[in-house]
């Protein structure tokens, strides 16, 4: 199987990572309940990580919240910002985890910036809606449909320079692409550990700028007389036995991210896109949205009129080929990019793809096609 | 023969001024706060040797650690004396 999901969720992961979560299920017991050795063991397990998390996206370790992934974090970061009914911008490019966030508050959503792989039009479509002082700014780092790499440094310059908070998913570029808190200066970043960190599913992280208000209520092993949820982070925002397996696994991912350096994923990610640009140019009855390599991450969609893209999606995993169909929880998107009446193609790679892989999958592709 | 707790609101603060120390050089583990020790119920705690107090205490005050306060227990478990 060649797996091209990776937006999804890294299938292949580092071996260290499998080692790691069994290691930690044989021999670590519940985070911040107990002293015994176990006990300690997970908590080593949950620091360390929480150090390394804190080192990769620069913050202080208690401001490392571990979460279940992306949505669940985005939940925490929203929910502490608007209220119900507030103004909020987003960009053309959102989630579901946050459109049906702020939906549910009912929250006055104004879109910013609906062009594909237009970063001068982005900025100034956030600069002319931020006029209208709204709550707070949720802002996706990459589009996990088109792979468009937004001005996110740019869009945080605006947000400081207005006052407003930012909240940042960093679902497709945590691991791929710089992201720092200190430097955004956000409110919140919200990334996944089980994409391109490579930990488990069952992983995230909420990267805290402000206090968040505590999403779930319960024990956290602190301050346990009080009946209100700690104040001090990141108990605050962990109610609840963690993942400490998922946890342990999530360092492991850290560690091999670190160990291979962005700027190498990044080299090898590219490289595997140009390839891609370069082999789905040659099959005429395809249309694939690519942006400037600058603008463009390892998520490509493409669409076809030959078969229904969910059968396209089918058709290739029949032959091997692991990708995604559909509207991706992403409408906003696909209505941006104009695609919401039929939905894309899409692959994502990581840094376990190969160049072979790449052409293989395109070969596959023209068969689909032309059978 | 006593040992000093210093207690933390948090396991996560525990943690980090446990690393700090051993930096320096100091042998630091960190426990669960004695329950009588624990003011609002369920903490964690440095545990160093009698000795290494005044360094201990000089490490957070340049560093600016903040704990809760610190516990001298004896041997036999039993509390000393605390302060703030």
């Amino acid at each position: 199987m060649i797996y091209l999901d990776n937006a999804a969720t890294t299938l292949h992961k580092p071996e260290s990572v499998y080692e790691a979560v069994e290691q930690a299920m044989r021999t670590c017991a519940s985070l911040g309940r107990s002293g015994h050795d176990p006990a300690r063991k997970a908590a080593e397990t949950a620091f360390l990580c929480r150090s390394a998390a804190a080192d990769f996206f620069e913050l202080p370790a208690e401001r490392v919240v571990f979460t279940l992934n992306t949505t669940h974090a985005l939940n925490i970061a929203i929910k502490t910002l608007v209220r119900p009914g507030d103004r909020v911008v987003i960009s053309g490019f959102e989630h579901n985890a946050v459109l049906r966030t702020l939906y549910a508050l009912n929250a006055e959503i104004c879109v910013a910036g609906k062009r594909l792989f237009d970063p001068e039009d982005t900025i100034q479509a956030f600069e002319s809606a931020l006029a209208g002082e709204p709550s707070a700014v949720v802002c996706t780092h990459i589009s996990n449909v088109f792979g468009y790499v937004l001005p996110i440094e740019e869009i945080s310059a605006i947000c400081r320079r207005r006052h407003i908070p930012l909240i940042v998913d960093a679902a497709q570029s945590a691991g791929v692409r710089p992201v720092s808190l200190k430097d955004l200066g956000a409110a919140f970043v919200a990334a996944p550990g089980h994409k391109s960190l490579f930990g488990p599913q069952g992983t995230g992280l909420l990267l805290c700028g402000e206090k968040p208000i505590p999403l779930l209520h319960g024990g956290t092993g602190s301050s346990s007389r009080d009946l209100e949820m700690p104040e001090f982070l990141p108990d605050r925002a962990e109610a609840g036995t963690q993942n400490i397996p998922g946890v342990a696994g999530l360092l492991a991912g850290i560690r091999f991210v670190n160990a291979y350096g962005l700027s190498e994923i990044r080299k090898h990610e590219k490289h595997l896109v140009e390839v891609l640009r370069e082999r789905l140019a040659r099959i005429p009855e395809i249309t694939p949205f690519f942006g400037a390599s600058e603008t463009q991450s390892g998520v490509v969609s493409f669409t076809q009129n030959r078969l229904d893209c969910e059968f396209f999606a089918q058709r290739l995993s029949e032959t091997g080929i692991a990708v995604r169909s559909g509207l991706h929880c992403s409408p906003q998107a696909h209505a941006s990019a104009g695609t919401l009446d039929r939905g894309t193609v899409r692959l994502s790679v990581s840094v376990f793809n190969t160049v072979e892989e790449i052409e293989e999958a395109c070969d596959h592709i023209r068969h689909v096609i032309r059978s | 023969m006593f040992a000093c707790y210093y207690t933390f609101r948090s396991l996560t603060a525990a943690q980090q001024a446990a690393m700090l120390l051993r930096r320096f050089g100091i042998a630091a583990s960190v426990v669960r706060t004695p329950e009588f020790a624990a003011t609002k119920g369920c903490g964690y705690a440095i545990k160093v040797a009698d000795a290494d107090e005044a360094s201990t205490g000089f490490i957070f005050h340049r560093e600016g650690v903040s704990y809760m306060r610190v516990i001298h227990i004896r041997q036999d478990e039993r509390e000393v004396g605390s302060a703030f």
